[in-house]
């Protein structure tokens, strides 16, 4: 299987049927992105997916061979929410966060998390995290990207969302926490 | 010296950011630690949980969408639109040949080549046409091919170019066109063994050349397609579509 950033420099070349395969692999994680940011409103999400894949047709001669396709196209997509959000006079999700006190996790109390029940506790938990918490921890486990490519996509810095990330596992556990009591 | 792990750094360490000391030192501890290994635990199984939850489902509206917009994006970008000047002429000096060569293969058809020395032209347009196949450009290889179309006879050599094109080219619509053409020779036993040596490779060959495919060798009643249809049934990472084209292709032929 051809990897993105070869089916990229095809597209570069003039073979757009090979985008195809591009939004086939990120049409998913790029609508999960963007759904989450715009606090589940699908309809404008599946117009910013399809203006990003406009976009990476648009500006394919600006894409450089060592990029990593991935961080790119997420980038993309949270450009063109901006451009969404300027213009519907709109913010996307709230890049404040409040942290509140965080009790100390016993060991005994977390363990045998891949038990059905206790997974299904932890999405619970997952689903109220904040949605910018949320949006790091995916980034950086789910599509397994870097801090610093995490700070590229976002506009923000590595120590960002180094921070980010820390706060978010603290709350992620509380929340746990709330739903197993 | 004794140092305490934190949080963060168990967070950083899961998340592969740690750099090569602090892993060291997590790793020799974790195996001396129970405590520690516990609190990695916790973040392992928050990180459990992240990985397992379930992306939103993008309509397939959304994606009929796109590829109305790719489809026509692809039209558009037809090779001569944004071609330099230099390429556009060498575009149309083979137009230019393409067209002498639907010629003699009219004429052909018309008068009978074997008999005068139009012959000789087909035979060296013939050549011309093969050697296109092998352009770089994909739309000389795609108009060679569909200049084939028009081909009377296939010769070995014809059919080894288009099965080439059809199992190696890097672009579809080559792939397509080269399928289109030999379908036209379905009945020679070599055509059919590219066929099937086409459908046979576990491949990444787009989806729309394998229905194709399923659909060519289905329609000239090749049974040895079967079994290969029996393994696209039966492989589960295939999508829909191409499986119920594989198992209606099975109940056509058996």
């Amino acid at each position: 299987m051809l990897d993105d950033e070869t089916l990229m420099r095809a597209v570069q070349a003039g073979q757009a049927d090979r985008l195809a395969e591009l939004f086939r692999r990120y049409r998913q994680p790029v609508f999960t992105f963007l759904v989450r940011r715009l606090h589940g409103n699908r309809a404008t999400a599946e117009d910013i997916l399809q203006d990003t894949f406009e976009r990476v047709l648009r500006y394919r001669a600006s894409f450089k061979p060592e990029q990593s396709f991935k961080v790119w196209v997420f980038t993309i997509a949270r450009n063109s929410l901006n451009d969404h959000c300027k213009r519907a006079g709109k913010l996307p999700i709230s890049e404040e966060v409040v942290i509140n006190d965080l009790p100390l996790i016993t060991s005994s109390a977390q363990k045998d998390w891949e038990k059905r029940e206790e997974l299904e506790q932890g999405q619970a938990a997952l689903a109220t995290l904040n949605p910018a918490y949320r949006e790091v921890l995916d980034l950086a486990w789910k599509r397994k990207l870097k801090y610093r490519e995490i700070a590229t996509i976002l506009g923000t810095t590595e120590g960002n969302v180094k921070v980010k990330m820390h706060r978010a596992c603290q709350q992620l556990q509380k929340n746990y926490q709330k739903i197993a009591r | 010296m004794k140092t305490k792990i934190t949080d963060e750094q168990l967070i950083d360490f899961i998340s592969n950011e740690s750099d090569a000391k602090t892993s060291a030192q997590i790793e020799a501890k974790l195996a001396v630690d129970p405590e520690l290994k516990d609190r990695l635990e916790i973040f392992s199984a928050l990180q459990t949980v992240v990985i397992a939850s379930e992306d939103e489902v993008v309509s397939g509206q959304a994606t009929a969408r796109f590829e109305a917009f790719l489809a026509a994006e692809n039209k558009r970008e037809t090779p001569i639109r944004q071609l330099p000047l230099t390429r556009r002429r060498k575009w149309f000096g083979f137009a230019a040949v393409a067209a002498g060569i639907l010629l003699v293969f009219s004429l052909g058809r018309q008068f009978g080549l074997s008999e005068n020395g139009a012959g000789r032209e087909l035979a060296a347009t013939r050549s011309l046409m093969l050697e296109l196949m092998k352009a770089d450009k994909t739309s000389d290889r795609i108009a060679a091919t569909t200049i084939a179309l028009e081909a009377e006879t296939a010769d070995p050599e014809l059919i080894d170019n288009l099965g080439y094109l059809l199992l190696h080219d890097e672009n579809t619509n080559v792939q397509l066109a080269a399928l289109a053409a030999l379908r036209r020779f379905g009945n020679e036993k070599q055509v059919r063994d590219k066929l099937l040596e086409a459908i046979g490779e576990p491949d990444d060959r787009p989806e729309i050349v394998r229905l194709q495919l399923i659909e060519v060798l289905v329609g000239l009643k090749e049974e040895r397609v079967l079994p290969y249809l029996e393994e696209l049934i039966n492989n589960q990472t295939l999508p829909r579509h191409l499986k119920d084209a594989a198992q209606m292709g099975k109940f056509k032929l058996i």
